[in-house]
């Protein structure tokens, strides 16, 4: 009887965790970000004290999932007092969160965010894995999510704007060569999907007509022009972004806002180019894909992140996304035009 | 007619992705690299009931999962990985149970041309069946042989490919020629999804000796902070105890004020000769003493924790 008492108070221990967890994740995924004075801000410290804080919460999850892992479990008063720990140290992540100034920028604060959040997910993994520990002594996800959040304490955090932003558009180029990559696979095998849903129906739909085929050559054309974008802004950021002034820290919050929707631009046109190919949403994609092509290379243009010898590849560039535009549209226009 | 159907898979193409990623939690991201479409076969049946492979195209997959972000926001962080060659099994299951089915399902592969070596190939000194016709195979390549009985012999073990090179036009026609599948190939993990986070496949290797081990490592950390701060905690205890202690044996080596635990160390002090004789009785047991260091250096490795400490006990207290 004493027994089963002291499992329910372990259980609600448990579950009010739990709830904390799923609190502070919803606060910090939705919450709005306060901006605090920057005045004092010293990069140094406060990364130190980031690191800490991870360091000590990766602690107190080991500590919990060393005592939950083999029996006699820890009764529920020492439970509460290791729940208690974690928490504290959960609290002190949040407030060190939102001790980062919002003027160091918009990316690196997301960085921050995601980092935080992903370690929260694994707590949340970790805390309902206890419950399964002492109900039925299966530890298999116990020691997962602890090892989930040992990942998510250990990774490296990026301390700034400039880093944030280079790693967000290497995120992005290594998804659009693999678009191109899929793009250039699709032309050899004349356009057919594979048959990777097994289904065995196979219709004369399945591959390109020898029209299809041009439209698809003309497509890689813009595919590759924002491939060669990302790279040479890569190369600017490197060269030219600053995180000193608020001024520059924007212009590369600014440039991180464009070349997000660049990754959808790219997968929604690819995917367009598979038979049966539909012409308009090819031209509507590819349309969509050159807006963005353009945009991207006027905000180089006027930003501090080209100079004046870069006019040359911007205009090379500009000239390659209208001529590819003009030529997907020529490629389609007959079908379009009897359409 | 047929036109409408197609596009309708395409459609049904997304609607199973979403659906797949709702009914189940789980899922592992494979790179199907040197996978044919027979192997994948099989690999599908024998995960029958206990997982499902979904393939497809990246793009699609990608935009699909993008659709169903406003549903399922854990997914996003599945995004960055979807590139080359990969595919995804849901499970409900044990992941390391699933994970070991997966492994299972390897199969010999012959060396392509072009394909990264996973291993290095070497071809044993062997009689092969070849006729003479094919020696230039072998010359191309420098490896010596002879003709025996109107034959080709391999006169030496031949290293071949080396691990993680190209795979050449030639060694690769050798290989099929001798007969040889070098490789064993099957879908390899990447990364592992669950209810929204995404890890690296080694964490599912993670045992109670890890924690343990970790959470010493934490423990010593604790201690050296505190003792560093002057601020006692369980895990410093020992060794500030311990350090008190030297502290009270100095000063009672030092005056003529003593207590029972000192007595020894005051007595080797005032006469080392004892001492030394014990050295010399010790020397001759030499051999002996060998297992007992190794026992002592356990029990020290045991006892990390109190390391520091006792080290400087042995050696600051017998200079």
């Amino acid at each position: 009887m004493a027994a089963s008492t002291a499992g329910f108070e372990q259980e609600n221990v448990i579950k009010n965790l739990q709830e904390n967890i799923q609190l502070v994740l919803q606060q910090i995924k939705d919450g709005e970000s306060r901006d605090v004075d920057d005045a004092d801000f010293n990069k140094e410290v406060y990364w130190n004290k980031v690191a800490a804080v991870f360091k000590i919460l990766s602690i107190e999850t080991t500590k919990i999932s060393l005592a939950f892992s083999k029996k006699p479990f820890p009764s529920s008063q020492n439970t509460e007092a290791m729940v208690t720990e974690l928490e504290k140290s959960m609290l002190t992540l949040v407030s060190v969160y939102y001790a980062l100034p919002l003027s160091q920028g918009t990316t690196l604060h997301k960085h921050l965010q995601e980092t935080v959040l992903q370690i929260l997910a694994n707590l949340q993994g970790f805390v309902s894995s206890l419950s399964e520990c002492v109900m039925s002594e299966s530890h298999s996800r116990r020691l997962q999510w602890t090892g989930g959040i040992w990942e998510s304490v250990d990774f490296t955090l990026l301390k700034d704007n400039k880093e944030c932003t280079l790693r967000k558009l290497k995120e992005v180029s290594e998804l659009v060569q693999d678009a191109l990559v899929e793009m250039e696979e699709a032309i050899e095998n004349e356009g057919e999907l594979d048959d990777f849903m097994q289904d065995s129906e196979k219709s004369n739909a399945d591959v390109w007509s020898e029209q299809d085929k041009q439209v698809a050559l003309s497509c890689t054309g813009m595919v590759k022009t924002m491939k060669n974008l990302l790279k040479k802004t890569q190369e600017s950021v490197q060269k030219l972004g600053e995180t000193d002034t608020r001024e520059g820290v924007a212009v590369l919050d600014e440039l991180v806002d464009l070349i997000s929707g660049v990754n959808i631009k790219v997968d929604d046109f690819v995917c367009s180019i598979y038979a049966p190919v539909n012409y308009t949403s090819v031209v509507q994609n590819g349309k969509a894909l050159a807006e963005l092509t353009d945009q991207l290379l006027k905000f180089l243009r006027d930003s501090t992140l080209t100079k004046a010898d870069d006019t040359k590849w911007l205009d090379f560039l500009s000239h390659a996304s209208t001529h590819n535009l003009d030529k997907l549209k020529q490629v389609t226009q007959s079908s379009l035009g009897e359409g | 007619m047929v036109k409408e159907d197609r596009s309708v898979w395409k459609s049904n193409y997304f609607l199973k992705i979403t659906t797949l990623f709702d009914e189940f939690p789980k899922a592992f991201i494979v790179n199907a690299d040197n996978v044919g479409s027979k192997q994948m076969q099989q690999i599908r049946q024998a995960l029958r009931g206990r997982a499902v492979i979904l393939m497809g195209k990246n793009t699609m997959m990608r935009k699909a999962i993008r659709g169903h972000l406003e549903n399922n926001p854990g997914l996003e962080r599945l995004l960055p990985v979807i590139k080359n060659n990969v595919g995804f099994v849901f499970t409900k299951e044990d992941l390391t149970d699933v994970r070991t089915l997966l492994l299972e399902n390897k199969v010999q592969a012959p060396a392509r041309a072009g394909a990264v070596a996973p291993l290095d190939v070497k071809i044993p000194a062997q009689q092969t069946t070849l006729g003479p016709e094919k020696t230039s195979f072998f010359q191309a390549l420098s490896i010596p042989t002879k003709i025996t009985k109107g034959t080709i012999e391999i006169l030496n073990e031949v290293s071949l490919i080396k691990e993680g090179e190209r795979v050449g036009q030639s060694e690769s026609t050798l290989l099929n020629m001798l007969n040889i599948s070098p490789f064993t190939y099957g879908l390899v993990i990447e990364n592992v999804y669950d209810s929204g986070t995404v890890f690296a496949p080694n964490i599912l290797d993670i045992t109670n000796d890890d924690i343990i081990s970790r959470f010493l490592a934490g423990v010593r950390n604790v201690a050296c902070v505190s003792l560093a701060i002057g601020y006692p905690t369980a895990a410093s205890a020992p060794h500030s105890l311990i350090n008190g202690f030297k502290r009270l044996l100095a000063i009672a080596v030092e005056t003529d004020y003593t207590f029972p635990e000192a007595e020894k160390t005051k007595e080797y002090l005032k006469d080392p000769s004892k001492f030394a004789s014990l050295v010399v009785a010790a020397a001759p047991a030499a051999q002996a003493a060998k297992p007992a260091a190794a026992a002592a250096a356990k029990e020290e490795a045991k006892k990390e924790e109190s390391e520091e400490s006792e080290e400087d006990m042995g050696f600051g207290l017998f200079d």
